[in-house]
């Protein structure tokens, strides 16, 4: 089994969460919208491999 | 009732002390506006609605209170406009879109717009923006792009790109605009105004449209720094009707500005604020250094993962604001702004919440850096305004996308709710850039002090436009 990691399948992702939250795409925006989930999801990397402790609060805290 | 050309194109606070003086009147003044507006504005497409009945009515209110012997307030008769996201009474509001068009009227004016009414201003009209406020290049497919009014040809900067437009070219001396991850800070650049993006939950945003709770600030425009600082001096205080904003006394500056850099510990921002940008960018920024005395150049850690989160987070938030609107009016979108919508409105929630927790450690790195320093001096673009329509430019001999590279400076600092006031710093070509002065949280007043300092110095400061 090769050890390079597995790249996500974005359309088939885009397409199943779409149809969850009941949007609509028309096929000629769709390689738009693939190109900013992959640069989201890129960005995303960079955000979920940075080490923070169980403890780390969310910014806003909410006040009651 | 006669126009005051003289004040066509004068600061706020000469108009003001001028109608308190009675060497014109209010009503003077709004004619010489409304002639101006009417001159340029097919040029540079700054304004969506010009209110001209109600600023008549403003403008004679102020002269009868002046006349029946009653104080006028800090900004009696100037003339002003806000980036149509703000609430106008009688209007729709339309955050720059074609869906809001069929919204009812206002019913009140937006908090900050009582704010200027009580100091004595006169509105003048809503403004052009980027569409629901997602954009940096102050294009419109509904309305038109506002104008460069250095260079018809080139971007105002988004998203309050009419806010930069009317007052880089002297339609109005004072604007209101709103800044979620660079949108005060780039038309400022563009144009070559003044703007500040206060502190988190220092102005009240009520009766605005939002874009992203999270980071939606809303601020002030002007030519000059003490005009910048009497408008927002007008715009302080608490406001229960927006959540953010904070119950801490006003803080005003004006009387600070005599003040200058003197005692202020300023240094360069470098790491990531030293990469990707164009010699214009650091011009300004070794421009300002030098005259602020600022020698060290500091850096704040992981700004990249701060910009990746803060890209994440108006994503989600967006997409989770626009939803319905999604689903309703496809079609009645700027493309441009609904695909990146679409993919917000997908993301994994636990980037979202990842996100706002790098937000607090964020936050806390930067409370340590302020910790020995006031004043932290960065670009606030990269480039000077591109071409309208430009797609891409490059940047560290590498071509990329021009939308979402224009805040590369801006959005890690709105990330965490610093006040900045950009300060205009005109270099050699005719198209201007500017530089952010950033402080520590609630702390606007070194920042205007240190834009104070470089006026004084003759290196900030607001451009004779070419229309």
């Amino acid at each position: 089994m090769a050890d390079e990691p597995r790249l996500p399948d974005l359309p088939a992702y885009l397409d199943a969460a779409l149809a969850l939250v009941d949007l609509p795409l028309e096929p000629e925006l769709r390689p738009r919208v693939l190109l900013h989930l992959g640069l989201a999801a890129a960005m995303a990397g960079e955000v979920m491999t940075f080490p923070l402790s169980d403890e780390a609060e969310p910014a806003p805290v909410y006040q009651p | 009732m006669s126009a005051a050309p003289e004040y066509a194109t004068a600061t706020a606070l000469t108009i003001a002390r001028a109608v308190q003086d009675g060497r014109t009147t209010a009503r003077a003044v709004t004619e010489a506006a409304l002639a101006r507006i009417t001159a340029l504005d097919s040029s540079l497409n700054a304004f969506t609605a010009v209110t001209a009945a109600r600023a008549r009515a403003e403008a004679d209110a102020v002269d009868a209170a002046r006349a029946a012997g009653r104080p006028l307030g800090p900004l009696a008769g100037v003339p002003y406009a806000v980036k149509n996201l703000f609430d106008l009474q009688g209007l729709p509001t339309l955050a720059g879109s074609r869906i809001n068009r069929d919204h009812p009227p206002a019913a009140r004016d937006a908090a900050l717009v009582e704010r200027f009414h009580a100091a004595g201003a006169v509105c003048l009209g809503a403004l052009n923006m980027g569409e629901y406020a997602y954009d940096f290049t102050g294009e419109n497919v509904h309305d038109g792009a506002s104008r460069n009014p250095h260079d018809l040809g080139h971007m105002s900067g988004g998203s309050s790109g009419g806010s930069g437009a009317a007052v880089g070219g002297r339609l109005v001396p004072l604007a209101l605009g709103s800044d979620t991850n660079g949108s005060i800070r780039v038309p400022s650049s563009f144009c070559g105004i003044f703007g500040i993006k206060p502190t988190y939950g220092r102005l009240s945003r009520a009766r605005s449209f939002p874009f992203v709770a999270s980071f939606d600030h809303l601020g002030p425009f002007a030519r000059t720094v003490a005009d910048l600082a009497c408008a927002y001096d007008a715009l302080l205080g608490p406001d229960p009707d927006d959540a953010a904003c904070t119950d801490r006394p006003a803080e005003p500056v004006s009387a600070r500005l005599d003040e200058g850099a003197a005692g202020l510990r300023i240094a360069v921002l470098g790491g990531w604020f030293a990469q990707l940008g164009t010699p214009a960018a650091y011009g300004a920024v070794a421009k300002a250094a030098a005259a602020l005395g600022a020698t060290r150049t500091v850096e704040l850690p992981e700004v990249g993962r701060a910009r990746a989160s803060a890209y994440i987070i108006t994503m989600a938030e967006g997409a989770a604001l626009h939803l319905e609107r999604l689903r309703r009016h496809p079609l009645d979108f700027d493309p441009a702004v609904r695909e990146r919508l679409l993919a917000g409105a997908v993301l994994p929630a636990a980037w979202v919440v990842r996100a706002q927790k790098f937000r607090r450690w964020f936050r806390d790195a930067a409370h340590a850096l302020f910790a020995d320093w006031d004043v932290l001096i960065a670009p606030a673009t990269p480039v000077v305004a591109p071409l309208s329509g430009q797609q891409t430019f490059v940047l560290d001999g590498r071509e990329m996308l021009v939308r979402p590279n224009i805040g590369i400076y801006t959005q890690p600092i709105s990330f965490i709710g610093l006040p900045v006031v950009a300060a205009p710093i005109p270099g050699e070509g005719k198209l201007p850039i500017a530089v952010q002065l950033i402080a520590a949280p609630w702390r606007e007043d070194a920042a205007f002090r240190a834009a104070a300092a470089l006026e004084a110095a003759g290196v900030a400061f607001a451009p004779e436009p070419a229309v």
